[in-house]
């Protein structure tokens, strides 16, 4: 399979082998061939209505067969699928829809109070709205008078909608933007994380080659598909003819270690608190998984003792950890599973076509066992953040990716994670800009100022803090700041802790000293808990 | 004496998720599926559970049927403890 284009991967299985399964979920089955029909009605459908080579198209959906049909329909019109978190409150939402440029949204019918009024705010051109079954009166009155196309969970058209005839494959190039994925950088906004067509093709053979996927592997995918290891495993798994079952129930861990076993899963991908919900919920003894073959995780740092826990809980099956970023499509190194005991704490090796090095501040490279920059360069490396050259500018210096991770390989190549360089807290694996967070709470009216820092958390890697200093005459109490954020920002940036103090730390030059903070977070011990991230959903 | 079971846990999801005034909490809304209360989430109110009502919730009883809506987790509950729905 010569082809860059995932559309393309898609349709050579479907002639191939139209009865191997592609996508399935605890209520529904798609094989190669259901999976291509639907992507064509579909493109045929977004074709009609004008989308065409170069649109950009927002997919807003949970993890569904749908959500694969709307991405790979844009694809293959030559379009770029803009895919968000449909969790995001509606202001950040509303940003993306704005810088992005988008007209057209594919977006879940129960989000239809964000949607509607978002749409018409932004004059969207036409909505295209996943529901289980017709649209009741209700949802339409919701959406307002953007003009809006039913879709069915599984990725059809509803019948009533009608069909139009199969849009002819738009022209495109390995190096037009195939998806923007967000992320949060240093400051504000999230960012747009541009991928290229060659950049999804790039990482995708890489990860392919070092976890030697192929056509029987079947990945279980808890994780997001707006999330750039979500999309790996998907993308993978569309390069070999493989399957992905997606399971949206990992509110219930149980009855998702049940479903690796009985759907026959090869493959599991999970974040640090995926594998530390399922350390603390359920007993692996009772359970058999006769066909997995590895686990994966990435995301973070996980702390050594439950990769010990994952290693032998799943043995025989390998445990790869990984590490990367979405300015990097996915990927960036993996530890080979018969090195682990050996090399425990690493990040691993480059994976095939990549590069890392780890450089001073002037870019000059380090010798072994010192700590500098982690760098990376290969066909997976974004060409930048959409529309923002000087974030762009930031990243990428003489064909290198400045990861803003901090690191330091050993004598045999061996990369070891040391911090970030970047004031960006890692909370579930979500990268979160404490900056963000600050905003939102030095707009509650009794704020004057406030800042945010990270904790160590087992559950979640980090939580945010926030040291508050009230206005004068003011004091906000910890509830009313919670229920502020929680009503402005997704639950898992919601500070897990409030500490109203008089007045922040800072030097001469009037720089906040985090440093300071994170040694008065330490010292306050440990708040109630109130960030709950979505990607182990 | 008989406790009201769904109050109890209908006031802690409430307050500890924060969901807005006037967004419908009855018996048999899900909380998993309604994005009311995702994985994380769902370890709070186990613990929760757990701690109020003095009883232990073993992994395989972690499932939508027990947990899934305030009204299965009062039947829930009141089996395990073992006595009458306090209150329908």
């Amino acid at each position: 399979m010569d082809s860059p284009f995932l559309d393309d991967w898609l349709f050579a299985h479907a002639d191939s082998r139209p009865e191997a399964p592609a996508i399935s979920t605890p209520v529904q089955r798609l094989t190669y061939g259901d999976l291509a029909t639907r992507v064509l009605s579909l493109a045929g459908a977004l074709s009609a209505q004008g989308v065409g080579p170069g649109h950009r198209v927002l997919v807003a959906l949970p993890n569904l067969p749908a959500a694969v049909v709307a991405g790979l329909s844009v694809h293959r019109l030559g379009g770029t699928a803009v895919e968000v978190n449909r969790e995001w409150s509606p202001a950040i939402l509303e940003g993306i829809v704005a810088r992005s440029g988008v007209r057209q949204a594919v977006v879940w019918g129960r989000d239809a109070r964000t949607w509607g009024p978002l749409a018409s705010k932004a004059r969207l051109e036409r909505l295209w709205v996943v529901h289980d079954a017709e649209l009741p009166e209700r949802l339409k009155a919701d959406l307002g008078a953007t003009p809006v196309t039913a879709l069915l969970p599984d990725g059809r058209l509803d019948p009533s909608a009608g069909s139009a005839p199969p849009a002819a494959r738009g022209s495109r190039s390995a190096d037009q933007p195939a998806l923007v994925l967000y992320t949060s950088g240093s400051t504000g906004l999230p960012r747009g994380v541009v991928q290229t067509f060659r950049n999804l093709d790039a990482n995708s053979r890489s990860i392919v080659a070092y976890l030697e996927l192929g056509a029987a592997d079947r990945a279980l995918l808890v994780l997001p598909l707006y999330y750039c290891y979500g999309r790996s495993v998907l993308q993978t798994h569309l390069l070999v003819g493989g399957s992905v079952h997606l399971d949206h129930r990992f509110a219930y861990p149980r009855l998702v270690m049940e479903a690796l076993g009985s759907e026959g899963c090869t493959g599991f991908a999970g974040v640090p608190l995926s594998y530390e919900l399922i350390r603390r919920q359920v007993d692996l003894s009772t359970l058999a998984f006769p066909r997995l073959r590895y686990l994966t995780q990435a995301g973070g740092p996980m702390a050594p003792e439950t990769i010990d826990w994952v290693r032998a809980a799943f043995a025989p099956a390998r445990l790869f950890v990984m590490y990367g970023q979405t300015e990097a499509t996915a990927r960036l190194s993996y530890l080979p599973p018969g090195r682990a005991v050996e090399k425990r704490g690493s990040i691993g090796v480059a994976i095939p076509g990549v590069e890392l090095a780890v450089l001073d501040e002037q870019g000059r490279p380090l010798a072994p066992g010192e700590v500098g920059h982690l760098v990376a360069r290969g066909d997976n490396v974004t060409p930048g953040y959409l529309d923002e050259p000087a974030e762009t500018a930031a990243i990428l210096h003489d064909g290198w990716l400045w990861t803003g991770d901090l690191a330091e390989c050993d004598a045999d190549g061996f990369f070891f994670h040391r911090g970030r360089s970047k004031e960006i807290l890692k909370i579930g694996g979500h990268r979160v800009s404490p900056v963000e967070i600050e905003q939102v709470v030095a707009e509650h009216p009794d704020v004057a100022e406030a800042a945010v820092i990270g904790r160590p958390d087992p559950l979640l890697g980090e939580i945010p803090v926030a040291f508050v200093v009230p206005r004068p005459g003011c004091q906000p109490t910890e509830d009313d700041l919670k229920a502020w954020c929680r009503s402005r920002m997704a639950p898992y940036r919601v500070p897990g802790q409030f500490s109203v103090v008089a007045a922040l730390p800072r030097n001469e030059a009037g720089k906040l000293l985090r440093a300071r903070l994170v040694e008065q977070a330490a010292a306050l011990g440990c708040g109630d808990r109130g960030s709950r991230p979505p990607e182990a959903r | 004496m008989s406790r009201d079971i769904a109050a109890e846990v209908r006031d802690f999801i409430r307050q500890n998720f924060y969901l807005e005034e006037g967004l419908d909490l009855g018996d048999d809304v899900s909380l998993v599926t309604g994005g009311l209360v995702d994985s994380t989430g769902m370890l709070e109110v186990i613990g929760f559970l757990e701690e109020k009502f003095g009883i232990e919730i073993g992994d395989q009883e972690v499932v939508p049927a027990n947990l899934d809506s305030i009204g299965r987790i009062r039947d829930f509950v009141t089996r395990k403890l073992d006595r009458p729905v306090a209150s329908a």
